[in-house]
């Protein structure tokens, strides 16, 4: 606690990258995992196979991705990026299908009868009624993908973890704490904020 | 929605094959069983669907949408802002009737809308499709296996067996001189058959 506040600045910037680096991740994965998604919904078939394959890459142990990935790209921002991209689709992927698969039929129907083109039936009817389901799936990627993204000092692309590799070099325990306090607040104040959101887009759900 | 498998289906003379599906059903008001309105919408936003698919202006819609609750007996100021999720069966009904014909369509499609509704909605509901036919005057196709629904609301019934037309005319002629066996035993036994004949004539516009 001591270091956390001796060195609030530090802590700030370290904090400051550490969620610039899983907003970006966050967002790129979510480019990717909506498309799939989607055809996951569409498709049962495709969407077991899909989910089969991108549940396989999130069992693998992070620090071996991680090592992976660093004889391929090198050290640095990307390859971080990837790694958390690659753990963040799963989860997404999972959300994303299940909650287009429940919107009901009959909206989907009336959408068809109503001449809405698919297109337009999945922006402003499907993609809505899934939504809670959708922030669930980015609430749980974001979450996972702070703890995850310690790991970025390992492979020099800074953030908190910057804090828990000096610290276990230095024998700095204090070091340690004050990097593993910030990424657990940080998983926290993101969880409460997706939860809001969610709430948000199941206020149509609600007895008026 | 579904393409024909066999014939021809035309609408004011033309060919449905040869439209865009999209444009189509958007030509076409729909109302079902299950409503559908979407959940995530407001009673307004529900109904205003199409007229913004076309989108048409902002004021132009909201009258549009007032001017419907209001045809459908739904005060504009108490329904405009409500969630499906707040409506009774037979105020959906109407809600999914307005947005049918949001956009003034050139043709009512009503597949058993009415199937879902308790007796005494029905038949307040079943008045008011009558009235609000009447008002818009567009044709209205309206499906249903209830025989007495039928008669009630139909200037020309189709009566149809296993996908093929067996009896067309007005519910007088169809009752009066059913043609064939299947036609008349649906109309029910010869005294029901005359209670309905007298009720179909009686409804008559003198």
């Amino acid at each position: 606690m001591t270091y956390l506040f001796a060195h609030a600045d530090r802590v700030a910037q370290l904090a400051a990258a550490h969620v610039a680096l899983v907003a970006v991740a966050l967002l790129v994965a979510f480019a990717i995992a909506l498309p799939l998604g989607v055809v996951a919904a569409r498709d049962p078939r495709v969407g077991t196979s899909l989910l089969a394959v991108l549940g396989a890459i999130y069992t693998i142990p992070s620090l071996a991705l991680l090592a992976i990935l660093v004889t391929w790209i090198g050290l640095g921002f990307t390859t971080v990026l990837i790694a958390l991209v690659a753990y963040g689709q799963f989860v997404l992927v999972r959300n994303i299908a299940e909650g287009l698969r429940g919107v009901p039929a009959a909206a989907v129907d009336a959408a068809r009868g109503l001449g809405l083109s698919s297109r337009q039936s999945l922006w402003r009817v499907e993609c809505p009624l899934a939504l809670p389901a959708i922030l669930g799936g980015l609430r749980i990627a974001a979450v996972s993908m702070i703890a995850l993204a310690t790991l970025a000092a390992y492979v020099g692309a800074g953030g908190l973890g910057v804090l828990i590799f000096e610290g276990l070099a230095f024998g700095q325990p204090q070091r340690v704490l004050a990097g593993s306090i910030c990424a657990m607040a940080l998983a926290i104040v993101i969880d409460a904020l997706f939860r809001l959101a969610e709430r948000r887009a199941t206020r149509y759900r609600a007895q008026a | 929605m579904v393409a024909p498998t066999a014939g021809r289906i035309t609408l004011d003379g033309v060919d449905t094959a040869t439209l865009d599906p999209t444009a189509l059903r958007r030509s076409i008001g729909y109302a079902i069983q299950a409503v559908g309105l979407f959940p995530h919408m407001t009673v307004a936003r529900n109904i205003a669907v199409v007229p913004e698919l076309l989108e048409w202006p902002h004021e132009r819609i909201a009258a549009r949408v007032d001017e419907l609750l209001a045809l459908v007996d739904l005060d504009p100021a108490r329904y405009r802002h409500r969630f499906p999720r707040d409506l009774s069966g037979g105020e959906a009904q109407r809600v999914g009737v307005a947005r049918a014909i949001a956009a003034r369509p050139r043709a009512l499609l009503m597949d058993e809308p009415f199937g879902a509704v308790d007796a005494i909605v029905r038949a307040s509901l079943q008045d008011e499709i009558l009235r609000i036919a009447r008002a818009l005057a567009t044709t209205v196709l309206f499906v249903t296996h209830d025989v007495d629904e039928a008669l009630r609301l139909a200037d020309r019934l189709v009566v149809m067996r296993a996908g093929k037309i067996v009896r067309e005319g007005t519910p007088v002629d169809v009752i009066a001189d059913p043609q064939n066996d299947y036609v008349r035993d649906l109309f029910g036994d010869d005294e029901l058959r005359a209670f309905r004949l007298q009720r179909a004539r009686r409804a008559l516009p003198v």
